[in-house]
């Protein structure tokens, strides 16, 4: 990957997890399984995956089909981390959309949720949100 | 001795214990103001709040505010850079905000997005200390009030100015030892008469377990004049809750209502406090109107949440102390953990 964008800030905010609260690093690499997430992120495509020594990966879309794929945009995820829009209301007015077995999208918000609440205890994320919304406004 | 000496012998900071292994030492000031276009809560803290790359007893400020103006609440978290505790005074800064008492007046300062302060509090009643109030098994809190203050200044939010002359205003400060989702929740609130001469205020408070199925102390403290005339204390002190509150919540930080979908199913729509013993009595009703969800990551569960609501809100109260009646309307706020 090259260039800022959902993936290099997903990868960075996973590597700040992994320094600053390894406990939430490791339960979110052990939640997400074996089984790979592709996110569309506006024109974006990434995948992430449980890799080699239980480390979260990011990286591009290879072949086989994800467990469960996300689609939504830049502007549609800064309006969820602005509280702006509730998750559930996100996918009820389409602005993100989940395809997956009722079981895997299950997993993945349990997997989203772990997330969140290492993000939030790591202090380096102010830093990640800070290009994220640097990157929405390149986008206005 | 006047209100703003005794609030400078007695609200001078702390600092966190050393050598404290468990880590859990936080200290704070709490400001609030209740203005006619915009209400405020300010709250500068210093946590020890283990974050693993720092060593012990390395300071963690943050700045959290909230404000209700427009027919809109909101606020937000602010982790600072720098944190300069005032220790022997009464001073705190987190980056650029400040609370400090300077010439018997608490200097608030601020500056954040969306939300700017500058105000003046004149102390206008002596403080009160309840010592060593009891969190968890072996954890305890102090806390230091000083609930009638008169606020003058401005804030902005969200870009409209909002002006305060001799605004009804609260501060208080605490600092001990506790962790964030141990077994505890509080809900505590005061009652500041809207006339500036009317000389009664009120501040009620309970400690409970984290489920709210038991009460574990309970106060209610009355100040006519200057002075903390009485102070009801656990079996004297009654809370009823009543109907439930139906008003939006907004999280603060945002970002943190990712993490707790509104819950709101518990807080009532009314509180009824009421207190008495050896011939004094209170009654208290708080109605809130308005207010946030200041959501803090726990401690004690790493996949725990805590939720303080503030609320804003009018109210009533009335009473006889030592054979004087009394009997005023005013404004107030109330704040009550939930799990989040």
């Amino acid at each position: 990957m090259s260039g800022e964008g959902f993936g290099t800030l997903l990868a960075d905010s996973l590597a700040v997890m992994a320094a600053e609260s390894p406990l939430h690093a490791a339960a979110l690499a052990a939640a997400l399984g074996a089984a790979p997430v592709d996110f569309a992120v506006g024109a974006e495509r990434v995948r992430v995956w449980r890799g080699p020594g239980g480390r979260v990966v990011v990286g591009p879309v290879g072949g086989g089909a994800p467990a469960v794929r996300v689609v939504t945009g830049r502007a549609e995820i800064l309006a969820l981390l602005d509280g702006r829009r509730s998750l559930a209301t996100a996918v009820r007015e389409g602005a993100l959309d989940l395809y997956g077995t009722p079981g895997e999208i299950a997993r993945f918000i349990d997997v989203l949720v772990i997330y969140l609440h290492g993000a939030v205890r790591c202090p380096g994320m102010a830093g990640i949100l800070a290009r994220w919304r640097a990157l929405g406004a390149a986008d206005a | 001795m006047r209100p703003a000496a005794l609030l400078a012998r007695g609200g001078h900071l702390r600092g966190l214990g050393a050598g404290d292994a468990q880590r859990r030492s936080k200290e704070w000031l709490h400001v609030a103001v209740h203005g006619r276009t915009a209400e405020i809560v300010l709250n500068l803290n210093v946590f020890e709040d283990g974050d693993p790359w720092l060593p012990p007893g390395v300071p963690v400020g943050r700045s959290l505010w909230l404000a209700a103006a427009g027919g809109r609440v909101r606020g937000d978290v602010h982790r600072g850079a720098r944190v300069a505790v005032g220790e022997g005074r009464l001073a705190l800064a987190v980056d650029t905000d400040e609370i400090a008492l300077r010439d018997g007046v608490l200097v608030v300062r601020a500056s954040r997005p969306g939300f700017t302060v500058d105000l003046r509090l004149q102390p206008k009643v002596r403080p009160a200390l309840a010592p060593r109030i009891p969190f968890d098994t072996a954890d305890r809190v102090q806390w230091f009030l000083v609930p009638r203050l008169a606020a003058t200044g401005t804030a902005e939010i969200d870009g409209v100015l909002h002006a305060f002359d001799g605004a009804p205003a609260y501060h208080d400060h605490n600092w001990g030892r506790f962790a964030w989702g141990a077994d505890f929740a509080w809900e505590w609130g005061y009652l500041l008469p809207e006339e500036p001469d009317a000389p009664v205020c009120v501040v009620f408070a309970r400690l409970l377990d984290r489920r709210q199925h038991r009460v574990r102390s309970a106060g209610c403290f009355v100040w006519w004049g200057e002075d903390n005339v009485r102070s009801f204390q656990d079996g004297e002190v009654s809370f009823t809750p009543e109907g439930r509150f139906a008003g939006p919540l907004p999280p603060v930080p945002p970002v943190m209502g990712l993490l707790s979908p509104d819950r709101r199913a518990d807080l009532p729509a009314r509180w009824a406090v009421r207190a008495s013993g050896s011939g004094d009595a209170v009654e208290v009703s708080f109605v809130p109107a308005r207010g946030g969800r200041i959501l803090i990551p726990d401690e004690a569960d790493p996949f725990g949440v805590t939720a303080l609501h503030e609320l804003f809100g009018d109210g009533t109260a009335e009473g006889t102390i030592r054979g004087r009646p009394f009997a005023f309307a005013g404004r107030g706020a109330i704040e009550c953990i939930r799990v989040g």
